[in-house]
């Protein structure tokens, strides 16, 4: 297996950078870093006749996890008590209009609708439905769809 | 994918629908975390997600534009663009706000105006039942 690792090192980092999207205090870096250590650590577990991957990104989002809960609990200190904390799931800091306009460009015209005036516009599904005279159901399925597309065009290269 | 997979897959987009963070949930984190096979594209809808609901320079959140004329208020001041203060009329809550649509708001230079539905230029001090119309525009970015 440890031949296999440096392999997925490039795939664990796109992972880990998808994941700590609205996580501004947590460092793709040291995520690796401890996902490396524990792969190895526990790398008699793993079953040879499994892709590697998805074991390795089980490890890493474990880890996540309790690197997310640490970070809700941190406490304050006296030095930034008079200043308030930065919301946990506040935003990615490379996001840009233009990248949101890009993402939504790859979309059909009744997905980009739907997504500008769900994301951008915040509109309820209901909202949506009544403007469209759609039903809530097809808003749903058209947002589900449009989520899913974008999300598999940058699977692997976006947000590294 | 197995059904397993599909179902964690639906119940991530159901709870984005209705603007949760799937992980906020520790039951479903728990499962997904079992669940290889939906990982990587729960994660990844997640991310679209998150990218799409970040504030943008061009963005006021709706709440904001929304908001009663006393948040409007508060906003000028903490934007401090050196507009005149704020009259106590304008705080009255029997003024009526009437919020630009989202196309309208466009950030660049930080500058923030109040007009009236007279299209005067200067502010006045409103009068109960009036009708203003707000226009943000901010230098304010998230980051480079």
């Amino acid at each position: 297996m440890e031949g296999n690792l440096p392999e997925e090192i490039p795939f664990l980092r796109a992972f880990l950078h998808r994941l700590v999207v609205g996580c501004p205090t947590l460092e793709v870096d040291d995520l690796q870093q401890q996902t490396m250590d524990r792969v190895l650590q526990y790398q008699h577990r793993y079953d040879p006749a499994r892709p590697l991957r998805p074991w390795v990104q089980s490890i890493a989002f474990r880890i996540f996890l309790d690197a997310r809960k640490a970070s809700l609990r941190e406490p304050t200190t006296l030095a930034t008590e008079s200043v308030p904390a930065p919301p946990q799931d506040a935003v990615a800091p490379s996001v840009s209009s233009e990248d949101v306009q890009r993402l939504l460009a790859q979309l059909p015209d009744v997905q980009q609708d739907i997504m500008r005036r769900f994301y951008l516009q915040e509109h309820s599904v209901q909202e949506i439905a009544d403007a469209t005279q759609l039903s809530p159901g097809t808003v749903k399925s058209h947002l589900h769809r449009a989520r899913l597309q974008l999300a598999r065009n940058h699977q692997a290269e976006a947000w590294q | 994918m197995s059904s397993a997979a599909q179902s964690l897959l639906a119940e991530a987009q159901e709870l984005l629908d209705q603007r949760m963070d799937p992980l906020d949930h520790a039951d479903f984190a728990e499962r997904l975390a079992s669940c290889p096979e939906a990982l990587e594209e729960v994660i990844a809808l997640r991310a679209v997600d998150k990218l799409l609901t970040a504030p943008l320079p061009t963005r006021i959140p709706r709440q904001w534009w929304l908001a009663p004329l006393a948040s409007a208020a508060a906003l000028l001041l903490m934007l401090n663009t050196g507009e005149p203060d704020i009259p106590p009329a304008i705080l009255e809550p029997e003024l009526i706000v009437q919020a630009p649509k989202p196309e309208e708001i466009v950030a660049t230079p930080a500058v923030l105006h109040f007009t009236q539905s007279t299209e005067s230029t200067t502010l006045s001090p409103p009068t109960t039942g009036d009708v203003l119309s707000l226009s943000i525009t901010s230098s304010r970015t998230i980051r480079p």
